[in-house]
């Protein structure tokens, strides 16, 4: 017992003895160690999986994408000139604290502590990072970063995360909780959908704060078709439409349709028996879709950070707008129709999703993303996503982002679970939100000229 | 051996018999009983692959070789069924193998039913098939009794071999042709859960449809379309029962269906329509509500007045802990898209329904403490204490517990790991659970005896049956049980307990020998007992023996009254008790039909009023999602008065956001006639009164205004209308924005004239906060002044009285988690400081009536509270909680209701309920299982529980309150007033003997799911016996039937107004001036 003690703390006095005599990194070493956005992508991943494990609706999944970003970004844009905070251009956001001009920081820790800060503070299930953070941080120091100047940046990344969570907890979340959306039974409008009937999700949205848009109803949608059952009018040529293309579903758009389910709470019914299979809302896709071609482009830290800061803003505000129109014209789903005026037996390849049907959010975010991302990251970039693969989803290639948003977008078609106007005027909703996001925030001190 | 050795023997001998539970579980080396339901799980065969997996087998118990013993038949689904026989003294031998009953081997096996099939004196066996199987594997069987203990499958030639789905057959004389005919329940193999799926309950699918056999002359005949039965693919039958439920002489079907789709109770139309379909499903017509995943069944007379009661069972928890685990939605939004799309009122707990005289059943299961049971598949109604009053035994268990929310929420990411669902599914620990057993107590509530009567082991037991199986003249209890072996629980009730039994042997005719469908009457100590012999019952099994009646201890010679299926009859006087009667068809005699005398009933149904309440359909739910009830939904109240002097009541009906109220005058033939109110449009009429306050002798009007969803300042406003010979003019009064509640005259400071108080009830969206009650002072000319009273609670009604006899009119007011709380009349004020407040008696008041009760010369009161048939408790010790604040600061009010579940008090709301509400507790319960036992102190940090406000309840029961000598001391009503919430009471001499009786009414259907449609007080008239004694009139002397929600009595004239929710207010007319017929002794 003895000697055991005595042979660890020799252990320990040998290692200490060793770190001791290592050369100090310098900051430029371990900054340019540390700036792999490898790190960043991890922390990312997980809280996706933090998200999916707590079963966020993909508008709440959004939020919390965004301001996670938002920290990261913040703490990252001072130790960059060429780049500039988001204070004064977001709605209501100030810039939060500087760093203390002399001392030393990595910068990359930084970004990555208020990431994962903010990250903890919006979702549930902390204890996924506990496990993650130790190793995770403990790379750091690996990778150089003396004591002081680690917990310099901690401490930084957190006040930037508490000056971004202060700005979070003013954008009416909070007030928006515990309402449920009206189910009228009105001929035409939204009612509670099969297996699982559940409550329409996040009925409030449009009370949130907007990120770049004025209001948001600013890029509302062409009004739905009136619904009407008379054979050969507009609505009911859509409804057949759904209703004939999934009696005869190819495999390709079976493929097409499954891949970008993103439906983050499938029911799972036999009988009593009913489990959930639960994956990647459609905003943690097109994270991991920018992730994907970021890591594919080699893009250095900053510049993959503005991608996901930006496209998050995309997200969100898509989403808001989104869903801003769907409380507003709260049409029924096909589903609902064709099981009661064509066929009771009908079902649609995809789980109907809990939400009033017009637009399709998939179309209106997808859109927005692809916009702002094709802005940032180029256009005819040819790429793999397999980010779905491990939730059994597949994998495809696409010659360009938009071709994954247009992709994206039919795919609700080929589900079931959209007419083809929601698709249609849901991408052009979609597209003015992520043209005005470009219009509206700037990343770079000279980005107006890049642009 | 000296005397006192003996005693202190029987002593010794006393005290431990004491101990002994009523049952004892035997062992099987002794009995030989060693049979095991045991499942195989495969990668084929699942319960994703079946989801009836788990459904367990059953179990007959009948004499197969008519040696006077009962011998017993278990099914296995993948394993052999087995038959043994009864050797006297609890001893069983195996003969499955020389039998030839072990069913077809690679078969499903499910119920089983003993039946005399051929008629030839010897009990046949059928057997049901299921499971993944094809078609020819799920045939199923007639093995037909070679009077050898061999048997033969005959069931092709016989044209029973179904290929269904099936889960039970029943054998009865359905068209009283003498012979036996057989009723057939299928389920589905796969479950559509679609709720919109209405269209397609009437199209018939062969293999899940339920079917009727109809025996023509040895051969069986399906009949189920033209005999009207439902044979669709929605239809999930877990269990049928037989009984003639409407007491016509033919038989009756009660049918359970899993899921969705509705319960049937098939009415017999062949006594009444012979030339129509044999069945007519009425159970809307009949019942309020039925179990949603309704399992087992039975049919039997619980409470000894003859009528046929009824008990569902379904998956309900007792405990927090599983309740929470395995919680059910509470989605009204769901529940209304199934009803709107043609399905009936269901809920996720056990059902008693008891048979009212009109036929109609009140469902009364949370009152008599049998709602929740765990996940049950048998019920039984037998009386096992042979206290002559039928007890309940529910066999339950499931082999794993897949609705562990945990599992349906997490299971998938083990699955991202490698463990797909099924393996998981195979790793859950399955909870094992006791059986329930209740004793009646004779009064409609039951006591759990698990512990007391020996069930106290957990098991998962599926069919269930009893029989007398030692012929010592008690019932003794077989289960079949999942990988366990089936258990055999003997009745010690004869050995313990010095209780008397009378058992009856049935020799039935020559078409049914065993006298299948007779109805037995036995009456002894004052009480009328009935037993119908329909053997098939419980779940998947089958109670074939002698039937078995308690005489209690001290027994006496009884009458007993044979009912053949036929209508024959033969009665026996004097008939010893403990022994075993044999009756004969044969000696039985054609009955004398005599038509039942009714009483002349008090009331009778009149045209009614042309004023059909229109439910605000507004979700309130959706403001305020852990709401106890929906708070849109309100009114009518009404006022009474003779508003045009011609000596005739008149009344005026509230409105609400949907409808604008109205003023009837009353014709002097007695109908009603609307007359127009200017300035009346469609606001919430919370209520109102008519009084002349301008004394000109000319009644003016007073209304209320408010409610939940009124946030509109001038919808708030209450109004005035002064009488003017007939014509109303509207007339300006203090500017208010309270929700009020209720309007009462009082003259406070006793200048002559008429001044009011306004309740002030909850304040719109923001429940349980409340606004102000206020005085309104006249000075005699309508001109009024407000005087606050200040926030009083959730006041719902008051009564003015003067309490204290100071000659000063106080007010007693009550509400909603409030105290009774009598304001005292200071000489024309009323001040805090002058408040008694009675924290006994804080309940969920609805409603407040005055009258002299005990003839004393002062007013005493009777109180309307939410009764005891719903799963809340409050007493003083363990009181039901609302606690309040903004938890979360963002504006909403946050509330959480609490209540005592078995001893502790626990939040009333579902882990996603609690944190859709505060959305930082999910922080605190990342799984369900964290949030098992939590209490709210779990929830909160004790500084936000200290600055949270909060408002108990410590009494359910509506009540009279006696004024003596300015206190108020409450006396009980009997446990009939206690069935539903009392939302309406009138008090009247309706027996004209100079006191009061009681009507009171009430329900409500839109409470939170979890609570339930509480809609069991079909009227209830309680006659004052004098010293505080109150006794149910039945609704046949007093002509109430009343169905729904009422809100409001009045009585005009003679007659009865009835303000019903959504629907037409009904009318009664009484006896205009002649002599009570409401006679002391009936």
């Amino acid at each position: 017992m003895n000697l055991l003690l005595r042979y660890n703390s020799l252990l320990v006095v040998l290692v200490l003895g060793l770190a001791g005599c290592q050369k100090p990194a310098t900051p430029a070493e371990y900054n340019a160690k540390a700036a792999n956005p490898a790190y960043y992508n991890a922390a990312l991943d997980k809280l996706t999986q933090v998200v999916i494990h707590d079963i966020f609706s993909p508008p709440v999944a959004s939020r919390i994408y965004a301001y996670a970003n938002l920290a990261g970004y913040e703490a990252l844009v001072p130790f960059d000139p060429n780049y500039e905070s988001l204070g004064g251009q977001l709605k209501r956001f100030q810039s939060g604290p500087k760093p203390e001009p002399g001392k030393d920081y990595c910068f990359p820790l930084a970004s990555a502590s208020a990431f994962l800060t903010v990250a903890r503070a919006l979702t549930f299930s902390v204890d996924f990072y506990d496990e993650f953070e130790k190793p995770f941080y403990e790379q750091y120091k690996k990778d150089g970063v003396p004591d002081e100047v680690y917990d310099r940046s901690l401490a930084y990344g957190e006040a930037i995360a508490k000056h971004v969570l202060d700005y979070a907890a003013k954008d009416n979340y909070k007030q928006t909780r515990g309402f449920k959306h009206t189910v009228t039974n009105a001929d035409g409008t939204w009612v509670p959908t099969p297996p699982a009937y559940m409550d329409a999700a996040e009925p409030q949205w449009n009370k949130l704060r907007c990120w770049a848009m004025d209001t948001c109803n600013q890029f509302m949608p062409a009004r739905p078709y009136a619904y009407n059952l008379t054979k050969g009018s507009p609505y009911q040529k859509e409804l057949q439409e759904v209703y004939e293309i999934g009696k005869s579903l190819s495999k390709q758009q079976q493929d097409i349709a499954y891949f970008w389910d993103d439906n983050a709470f499938v029911m799972n019914v036999a009988g009593h028996v009913s489990y959930a299979s639960k994956k990647m809302t459609p905003g943690g896709h097109w994270l991991a879709i920018a992730e994907t071609v970021a890591r594919q482009k080699k893009m250095a830290l900053m510049p993959t950070v503005e991608a996901y800061v930006l496209t998050s803003f995309a997200l969100t505000d898509g989403f808001i707008s989104c869903w801003d129109e769907k409380y507003r014209s709260n049409t029924v789903r096909p589903e609902t129709v064709i099981n009661k005026h064509v066929d009771p037996q009908w079902t649609p390849f995809l789980q109907t999703p809990p939400f009033p049907e017009y637009p399709s959010g998939h179309s209106v975010i997808s859109t927005a993303a692809a916009t702002v991302m094709t802005n940032l990251m180029g256009d005819n970039i040819a790429f793999t996503d397999s980010t779905e693969f491990k939730y059994g989803h597949g994998v495809r290639s696409f010659k360009s982002i938009r071709e994954a948003a247009d992709e994206a977008s039919i795919s609700r078609l080929y589900g079931g679970i959209h007419y083809r106007s929601a698709m249609t005027n849901g991408q052009i909703e979609g597209e003015n939100v992520g043209k005005w996001i470009l219009q509206k925030i700037h990343t770079r001190k000279s980005s107006v000229a890049n642009r | 051996m000296k005397p006192y050795l003996v005693c202190l023997c029987c002593l010794l001998l006393f005290s431990c018999s004491e101990k002994v539970p009523l049952f004892e579980k035997t062992d099987q080396k002794a009995t030989g009983i060693a049979f095991i339901n045991q499942l195989q799980e495969t990668e084929q065969e699942n319960v994703l692959a079946f989801e009836y997996f788990y459904n367990g087998g059953g179990v007959a118990a009948g004499d197969l070789n008519n040696d006077g013993l009962i011998d017993l038949f278990f099914t296995g689904n993948q394993v052999a069924n087995k038959l043994y026989l009864n050797k006297g003294e609890m001893t069983f031998t195996d003969i499955s193998g020389k039998a030839g009953v072990g069913g077809r081997p690679t078969g499903w096996k499910t119920g089983v039913t003993l039946a005399d099939v051929n008629a030839d004196g010897w009990l046949d066996i059928y057997i049901c098939y299921s499971g993944l199987r094809p078609d020819s594997l799920r045939q199923n069987q007639l093995l037909i009794n070679n009077h050898n203990l061999t048997f033969t499958d005959r069931a092709v030639e016989y044209g029973l071999a179904d290929r269904g789905y099936s889960v039970q057959a029943t054998f009865f004389d359905y068209d009283r042709d003498g012979d036996l005919d057989c009723f057939l329940i299928n389920h589905n193999l796969k479950n559509y859960q679609r709720k919109e799926a209405a269209v397609m309950r009437y199209e018939r699918d062969a293999n899940a449809g339920d079917k009727l056999f109809r025996n023509e002359n040895g051969h069986f005949v399906d009949v189920s379309e033209a005999a009207g039965i439902r044979g669709n693919a929605l239809g999930f039958g877990l269990s049928c029962a037989v009984s003639d439920i409407n007491g016509d002489g033919w038989p009756d079907i009660y049918v359970t269906n899993d899921f969705v789709e509705d319960d049937y109770c098939y009415i017999n139309q062949q006594g009444q329509q012979p030339a129509g379909p044999a069945f007519r499903d009425e159970l809307r017509q009949r019942i309020d509500h039925t179990s949603y995943s309704a399992m087992g069944a039975d049919v039997a007379d619980l409470n000894n007045d003859a009528r046929p009661d009824i008990m569902t069972l379904d998956m309900m928890p007792e405990s927090n802990a599983r309740q929470k685990t395995l919680p059910w939605p509470d989605n009204w939004n769901v529940y209304q898209a199934q009803l709107q799309n043609g399905f009936w009122h269901q809920n996720m707990r056990n059902m008693l329904q008891i048979q009212q005289p009109n036929g109609q059943f009140a469902e009364v299961g949370q009152l008599a403490g049998l709602s929740a049971t765990d996940w049950s598949w048998g019920v039984v109604l037998a009386d096992f204490d042979l206290d002559g009053f039928k007890d309940v035994f529910v066999s339950n268990g499931i082999l794993r517990d897949f609705t562990n929310a945990d599992f349906i929420k997490f299971s998938d990411e083990a699955e991202l790991t490698g463990r797909p669902v099924l393996e998981q599914i195979r790793q859950m620990p399955s909870t094992p659970t006791n059986n329930y057993i209740f004793r009646n107590n004779g009064d409609l509530t039951f006591t759990n005896e698990q512990e007391g009567w020996g069930f106290s082991e957990p098991t998962v037991s599926n069919g269930c049956a009893y029989a007398d199986l030692d012929n010592d003249g008690d019932l003794d209890i077989i289960t079949n049980n999942l990988n366990e072996t089936a258990r055999v629980y003997r009745n010690t009730s004869r050995e313990t307990k010095e209780a008397a039994y009378l058992s009856i042997h049935l020799n039935g005719s020559t078409a049914n020998p065993f006298g299948v469908g007779t109805t037995v009457t036995v009456d002894a100590n004052g009480q009328r007992q009935t037993q119908e012999f329909y053997p098939t019952r419980g779940f998947e099994s089958c109670s074939h023996g002698k039937l078995i009646f308690g005489l209690g201890p001290d027994a006496k010679p009884v009458r007993v009254r044979i009912d053949w299926p036929d209508g024959r009859t033969q009665t026996f006087n004097g008939v010893m008790p403990n022994i075993t009667l044999p009756v004969h068809y044969k000696q039985a005699v054609p009955a004398t039909t005599s038509k039942p005398v009714l009483p002349t009933a008090l009331f009778e149904s009149s045209a009614g009023i042309d004023f059909r309440h229109q439910i605000d359909s507004s979700n309130s739910f959706d403001r305020q999602i852990l709401l106890p009830m929906q708070y849109t939904a309100s009114g009518p109240r009404m006022a009474t008065g003779d508003v045009n002097n011609d000596g005739q009541e008149d009344i005026f009906i509230g409105g609400n956001a949907k409808q604008a109220g109205s003023l009837f005058l009353q014709q002097p033939d007695g109908s009603f006639s609307p007359q127009l109110l200017p300035g009346l449009g469609a606001a919430a009429n919370a209520d109102a009164v008519l009084a002349d306050f301008n004394g000109d002798k000319q009644l003016d009007l007073y209304v209320v205004n408010g409610g939940y969803a009124v946030n509109d300042v001038a919808k708030k406003q209450d109004q005035l209308w002064l009488n003017t010979k007939g014509m109303f003019t509207a007339k300006p009064i203090p500017q208010e924005a309270e929700n009020g509640s209720c309007v009462k005259v009082i003259d406070v400071d006793r200048d002559g004239d008429l001044d009011l108080f306004v309740g002030g009830f909850v304040k719109p969206f923001r429940f349980p906060a409340d606004d102000e009650s206020f005085l309104l002072i006249n000075d005699g000319k309508a001109n009024f002044t407000k005087r606050s009273l200040g926030r009083l609670g959730m006041v719902s009604d008051a009564a003015v009285l003067d309490v204290d006899r100071d000659g000063w009119p106080d007010l007693v007011v009550v509400g909603e988690w409030m105290p009774v709380t009598v304001l005292r009349n200071q000489q024309g004020k009323f001040s805090a400081d002058q408040q008694t407040v009675y924290e006994n008696l804080a309940g969920w008041w609805n409603r407040i009536e005055k009258a002299d009760l005990d003839g004393d010369g002062d007013d005493d009161l009777i109180v309307g509270n939410m009764g005891l048939n719903t799963g809340i408790k409050a007493s003083e010790e363990l009181p039901a909680t609302l606690t309040y604040d903004d938890f979360d600061l963002n504006g909403t009010l946050d509330f959480f209701m609490s209540y005592a579940i078995q001893g502790k008090v626990y939040p009333a709301y579902s882990r996603d309920e609690i944190c859709e509400q505060v959305p930082t507790l999910r922080k605190r319960f990342t799984t369900y299982k964290a949030y098992t036992d939590a209490s709210l102190a779990d929830c909160f940090d004790e500084q936000q529980l200290s600055q949270a406000k909060s408002r108990r309840i410590t009494e359910l029961r509506s009540l009279v309150l006696e004024n003596r000598t300015g206190t108020l001391v409450p006396h009980s009503l009997p446990l009939s007033a206690q069935v539903a919430p009392v939302y309406a009471i009138l008090a009247n001499d309706f027996d004209r003997d100079g006191t009061a009786d009681l009507l009171l009414m009430g329900n409500n259907s839109r409470m939170r799911l979890r609570i339930g449609k509480v809609d069991a007080n079909h009227g209830l008239m309680l006659r004052n016996l004098g010293n505080w004694q109150f006794a149910e009139v039945s609704p046949q002397q007093t002509g109430l039937y009343v169905r729904g929600d009422v809100r409001d009595i009045k009585k005009a004239g003679n007659q009865l107004i009835v303000g019903m929710s959504g629907q037409k207010a009904l009318t009664f007319s009484g006896p205009a001036g002649k002599q009570s017929r409401l006679k002391r002794n009936q």
